[in-house]
């Protein structure tokens, strides 16, 4: 295996969990979210010449170019669906509302900026620590820090609207 | 590699001071919590997909290469033969081939010399007289 493969190697080892987690959060359908993140390594291979520097933003930029393909072609930015599908009729109620959450999420990130967009890919998807999403950007640790929290504040309110928070939150504090 | 995606970060890292903190927390833990993963079949036929395109990509560039080489390999082929086939044969015949005008060349030049020779100094240069110490005999007399 050569330097290069190994590169490619560490690089699907490190990001594709997040990046099949993100692009799924984004389209709610995992075979749809096998296709993109698929494509998106493959740019990697095709690509990684053009990696100079961290990858983590390399790879959002592609991650971010293909679900914007993705959305383009299909002429498709899925409204949330807020009934709870059929075949969950029968789900308990803390699936049905992690469930209702992951859409109400799914939209409200689309809301964010690209630059919160990012940083919620960094940090809530790839696990990044402040420092290595510092180190990544070129912003300072602090300075991420305040950005993420502003990102979240703003999530809050395209999430919250309905009861919906509530319930999740008095049923994360009964559990 | 920076990313550590199999340990929770620390959420709450960096943020400023804010009464809806225990809210956010809550939040960020449950945004971070609900995330939905790909199954790890999928992500593992991901990674076939990918090394099948690394080795079609290295295949790719094998035959690029191969390819440049025949083609400049081909080049020189046909250029060699063809430049040696169009190269001038016979030296160009010697002689100026254009006609300079007949103009004699010219090899005397005027030299003005000074009508007189410069004056020497009045004083000389250097004064025998007050300066014979120094070229008297060095050697004390007994």
């Amino acid at each position: 295996m050569d330097a290069r493969q190994t590169l490619l190697e560490t690089l699907f080892n490190t990001y594709a969990r997040g990046v099949g987690s993100y692009v799924y959060t984004r389209v709610r359908d995992a075979e749809l979210a096998e296709t993109i993140t698929s494509r998106v390594f493959l740019i990697v291979v095709r690509n990684i010449g053009q990696l100079k520097g961290p990858p983590a933003p390399w790879i959002w930029s592609i991650v971010r170019s293909e679900l914007a393909r993705h959305f383009r072609d299909r002429k498709v930015h899925a409204p949330v669906d807020e009934t709870i599908p059929a075949d969950s009729a029968g789900e308990p109620p803390e699936q049905a509302i992690h469930r209702e959450m992951q859409a109400r999420v799914q939209t409200a990130l689309t809301r964010l900026t690209d630059d919160q967009q990012r940083l919620v890919f960094m940090k809530f998807y790839q696990g990044m620590q402040n420092k290595e999403i510092a180190t990544a950007t070129g912003l300072t640790a602090t300075n991420v820090g305040v950005l993420i929290h502003r990102a979240l504040k703003q999530l809050k309110t395209y999430v919250e609207p309905g009861a919906l928070y509530f319930m999740l939150c008095a049923l994360n504090f009964a559990l | 590699m920076p990313p550590t995606p199999h340990h929770p970060p620390d959420l709450t890292d960096g943020w400023p001071d804010d009464p809806a903190n225990a809210e956010l927390a809550r939040l960020a833990s449950d945004l971070f919590a609900s995330r939905p993963q790909l199954p790890p079949l999928a992500l593992d036929r991901i990674q076939v997909r990918m090394r099948q395109e690394v080795v079609r990509v290295a295949r790719r560039r094998r035959v690029a290469t191969v390819a440049a080489v025949l083609v400049a390999a081909a080049a020189l082929a046909i250029g060699l033969p063809y430049a040696f086939r169009t190269r001038p044969t016979q030296p160009a015949p010697a002689g100026p081939t254009t006609s300079a005008p007949d103009v004699p060349i010219q090899d005397q030049f005027k030299v003005t010399l000074p009508t007189a020779t410069p004056k020497a100094p009045e004083r000389p240069l250097i004064d025998l007289e007050n300066a014979g110490p120094l070229f008297g005999d060095p050697a004390p007399k007994r």
